[in-house]
């Protein structure tokens, strides 16, 4: 069944994938850290489901997060808030991010919205994106997609993230628009203190990128993680702490000719009405 | 009760899977990480680990015993492990109890089952008279012969090699079990002279190696090497690097090793000699040496390591400088770990002033040269921290830091991060680093080990490196990084396939074949290979392979390839006096660049990873005879038969300069014999 499951997961995905034409686009930026990272049901939180909605079911109660970033130690710093909404077997979840500098900035406001069909979520996401250059007119579009994961056994998951497929894109327009991405997930919870998944994503035009990504709780309220993308080529690693209904995180990542790139996030979790 | 548990209850599943382990060792050695470590240029002629396997598998190391860190097949986290086990719960009364001790995986305890018992052996009560009568002695000769016959003996050539062609090495040792040990051996390579015309052996060591004597744990005269904390200051025995045993990133040996290989350079001649106290112990080293040098007026401006002295031009190199070097190391043993402070101090007999080339200004210069540093090692629940701080002779400094951790019963990782200034500088340095000197790298590794299910693993290593200042062959500071991820399945007892997917990015200078000028560049490597073994009956194995390559940078308009394929019959009846293997095998490779390594069956003591390009076949058989001979009173005899031959059919040229061979053909006849008693 297992085996089933996940060969009709790569046959949809390749698919897909192989169904886009090639061509420029905007990417917009999303850190490999949170994008990734992160589904099955014990370790998901409110900063994995903003980027993937089908996450959202899995998540118990109201959580809302904020994420920052100061890449390379330079005055370019990357922000993300988010809450994240579940009701029976549904939910929302609601996005900031800002990226950029003084002379470049990238701003999005995003939305998305997950439902739990039994073993399988499905989601949908749509984002509004702006982009400004100093002394020039800003420019925005609409980033959208889908999203789905599916409980292949009782510890490992499988996901797939479909965004702005570009069948739907008329090829004469001149407009800006978000790159095209698809990407595929595994997530495995080898026992209640760790998790290990991997990522495959692709972004039209650019090489395959995979994320492998870890956590380890270590004790009762510590919890490290390290993740790796091969498309930057950085490490990330970061130890996150729990206090009450507060899960704070620090960490970095690390680019062999840029440097270190410190990152900051606090988590509420609100707790169980009984 | 213990006894009965253990019995009954571990040692079920162990006997289920009592099938012979096949996994890919040789000499008791991991087959991936010797190939890994030749692609490295981390292979070396040090046999000591082969060798000591091969006195293990005689007589097997007490489980329960405090020489553990002998055995090369575990790590100290491992060792760690089984002493808190034993401490909890007692002593190992069957090996199979070893299921229980964390970390000790079913693949782990077949690796180690021929060389570990629990029987004790108080070794320490043999007095001197018994372990210098009643020990074994050994010999082992081992000539070879390439029958094609290479450029340099020719008479034409301008570079004429002035000895035979055939190789030779014999080696002689008297062992009484790890307590006393002394031998000798004589060493040519082929082109060097041999015992011809008054001459004598090119190579020649002798060792004479004692423990446990009194507070003296180990004392070394002759030939020896010594290895420090995690090689930032000194390493001499074998190490390796990446390779797809992924957590195995963490030096780990005695400090003082006797020597008695055929590597002419990695080792120290002198005294040297370990005392233990309690927790402390400190080895102390003093050696002077002969070194093969280039020299140009007064100073040295390269030390030649190969060991090879065929023409006249490289004997005139011979013995042409010296190396004095002493050293220290003070290690304290604290509880679950320990802490150590080492010096070395290296004078050479003329000052070394490299070439005047822009990647040589932090290279080591002058007569002498000393390095300090400080090494640790130290279990915390289920991690093992370890790592070296050193500093040189200049106060640059160098750190490693590590940790290996199992998170769970199927999660492993490891990780380490090495900063190592653009101009620190070692004498013996080898640590794990991508450089093949500790020297001008900053880095960080992660290693992670998944076994999802228990006939599936999954280990995957990523690595990220810089190069502050230039090397050679690289005229800008730079960066690169190295991926693997292999795939192992079991689908049987009997069968075994992974498959892995490495791809490396180098910096190095590239050619503009347009311009004809070289500048910095990065050069993408990616290897895919699938490996399939299956034991088709208790007597015979199967191995195939086939290895795909591929080699770009931004000149080449269209990549290289590169393919290989082989397949192996292993034939080894259980307690038969013959056993063999042969080889067919298919290669293909544009190009250098996209060569492909592949790991041989070789004779005993030997490991052997040639590399594969242009286009041919190649196909060896192997042949080891086992027997008691009369000689000694009823020694064992084993004889070994190596033939190799390589056919290429898309040149008439084999190699280049003096080792070339007119012709499509090359052959290697190997013989060796070895006695023991």
């Amino acid at each position: 069944m297992f085996v089933r499951k996940f060969i009709l997961f790569i046959l949809i995905f390749t698919t897909i994938s192989c169904a886009v034409s090639a061509q420029g686009a905007y990417y917009p930026y999303s850190s490999p850290y949170l994008s990734s990272a992160k589904s099955t049901e014990n370790f998901v939180n409110a900063l994995n489901a903003a980027f993937n909605p089908s996450l959202i079911p899995f998540i118990k109660n109201l959580q809302a997060a904020c994420y920052a970033e100061k890449k390379y130690l330079t005055d370019i710093n990357a922000l993300l808030f988010t809450v994240c909404a579940p009701f029976n077997g549904n939910g929302l979840s609601l996005t900031f991010e800002h990226f950029g500098n003084m002379l470049f900035s990238e701003k999005t406001f995003g939305c998305g919205y997950g439902k739990s069909f039994g073993p399988i979520n499905a989601g949908l996401f749509f984002q509004y994106i702006v982009v400004k250059i100093q002394d020039d007119e800003s420019v925005s579009f609409i980033k959208g997609g889908i999203a789905s994961s599916i409980k292949l056994t009782d510890n490992v998951v499988a996901g797939l993230r479909i965004a702005d497929p570009g069948f739907f894109t008329k090829k004469e327009t001149t407009k800006i628009r978000a790159a095209s991405s698809f990407a595929l997930s595994l997530g495995w919870e080898a026992s209640s203190e760790v998790y290990a998944g991997i990522e495959s994503l692709k972004y039209r035009g650019r090489p395959l990128s995979v994320i492998f990504s870890m956590s380890y709780r270590f004790a009762e309220n510590f919890t490290c993680a390290l993740n790796w993308d091969t498309y930057s080529n950085q490490p990330f690693t970061a130890l996150a702490w729990k206090v009450k209904q507060l899960i704070i995180e620090a960490g970095c990542s690390y680019h062999s000719l840029l440097g270190a790139s410190p990152l900051f996030s606090i988590l509420y979790n609100k707790p169980s009405s009984l | 009760m213990k006894a009965l548990f253990t019995i009954l209850i571990i040692t079920l599943p162990l006997a289920v899977n009592s099938q012979r382990n096949f996994a890919e060792q040789e000499n008791g050695l991991n087959i991936n990480q010797l190939e890994d470590a030749e692609e490295d240029e981390a292979g070396t002629e040090n046999d000591y680990d082969s060798q000591q396997l091969n006195f293990f598998a005689k007589h097997p190391l007490d489980i329960n015993g405090a020489g553990l860190e002998q055995l090369p097949l575990i790590d100290h986290y491992l060792i760690n492990n089984l002493t808190t086990y034993r401490k909890l719960l007692g002593d190992i009364i069957d090996l199979h109890e070893l299921q229980a001790v964390p970390g000790f995986s079913i693949d782990i305890i077949k690796s180690i089952l021929p060389y570990v018992s629990i029987k004790s052996d108080k070794l320490t009560e043999r007095n001197i008279r018994e372990r210098i009568t009643k020990g074994e002695h050994s010999i082992l000769v081992r000539p070879s012969i390439t029958p094609e016959i290479a450029q340099g003996f020719r008479s034409s050539s301008t570079q004429r090699f002035i000895g035979s062609r055939t190789a030779l090495f014999v080696r002689y040792k008297y062992e009484f079990r790890n307590l006393l040990q002394y031998g000798f051996l004589a060493d040519k390579d082929p082109g060097e002279r041999f015992l011809a015309g008054g001459a004598k052996p090119d190579f020649v060591s002798f060792h004479l190696f004692a423990r446990k004597i009194g507070i003296i744990k180990a004392i070394a005269i002759g030939d020896y090497t010594i290895n420090i904390g995690q090689g930032l200051i000194h390493w001499q025995s074998l190490a390796f690097r990446k390779s797809s045993s992924v957590l195995n990133l963490k030096r780990q040996s005695e400090v003082l090793r006797p020597y008695h290989s055929a590597g002419e350079f990695n080792f120290h001649r002198g005294i040297a000699a370990t005392i233990s106290k309690r927790f402390s112990e400190i080895t102390i080293f003093i050696s002077r040496k002969n070194l093969t040098a280039n020299i140009d007026g007064v100073v040295i401006t390269s030390i030649i390591t190969s060991g090879l002295h065929r023409t006249s031009s490289e004997l005139n190199d011979k013995n042409s400088a010296s190396l004095f070097s002493w050293g220290a190391a003070l290690k304290q043993k604290i509880a679950a770990g320990h802490i150590g402070l080492n010096c070395v101090r290296h004078m050479y007999s003329l000052p070394i002033l490299k070439r005047d080339e822009w990647y040589n200004i932090y290279a080591l210069k002058g007569r002498e040269w000393s390095n300090a540093g400080v090494d640790y090692s130290y279990t915390f629940r289920n991690l093992h921290l370890f790592g070296e701080f050193a500093v040189d002779k200049k106060k640059s400094y160098a750190y490693i830091n590590g940790v290996v951790t199992s998170l769970s019963r199927s999660v492993d990782v490891a990780m380490l991060l090495r900063h190592i200034s653009k101009s620190y500088q070692s004498v013996f340095g080898n640590a794990f680093t991508e450089n093949s000197t500790p020297a001008n790298e900053y880095g960080f590794y992660s290693g992670v080990s998944l076994k999802p299910h228990q006939n599936w693993k999954v280990d995957f290593y990523a690595d990220i490196f810089s190069f502050p200042w230039l090397k050679y062959r690289l005229d800008a500071p730079s960066g690169g990084f190295a991926y693997l991820v292999q795939v192992t399945w079991k689908p049987a007892r009997q069968a075994e396939i992974y498959s892995r997917f490495r791809y490396r990015l180098k910096p190095i200078n590239i050619e503009d074949e347009e311009d004809e000028r070289y500048e910095p560049g990065i050069q993408a490597i990616q290897n895919w290979r699938t490996h399939f073994s299956y034991q088709v009956t208790h007597t015979i194995l199967l191995r195939s392979r086939v290895e795909l390559s591929l080699f770009s940078h931004r000149y080449l308009r269209y990549p290289s390839e590169g393919y290989l394929f082989y397949t192996d019959v292993v034939f080894k009846p259980i307690g038969a006096w013959l056993s063999g293997n042969l080889r067919f095998q298919a290669f293909e490779a544009e190009n250098y660049d996209a060569r492909i390594y592949a790991y041989e069956n070789d004779v005993l003591f030997v490991s052997s990873t040639p590399s594969f390009y242009n286009r041919g076949v190649r196909c060896y058989m192997n042949f080891k005879a086992k027997t008691k001979v009369k000689i000694l009173s009823n020694s064992d005899l084993t004889v070994n038969l190596k033939i190799a031959t390589t056919v290429y059919n898309n040149i008439s040229n084999i190699g280049s300069g003096p080792v070339s061979i007119r012709g499509n053909r090359v052959s290697t006849a190997k013989l060796q014999v070895f006695l023991s008693k």
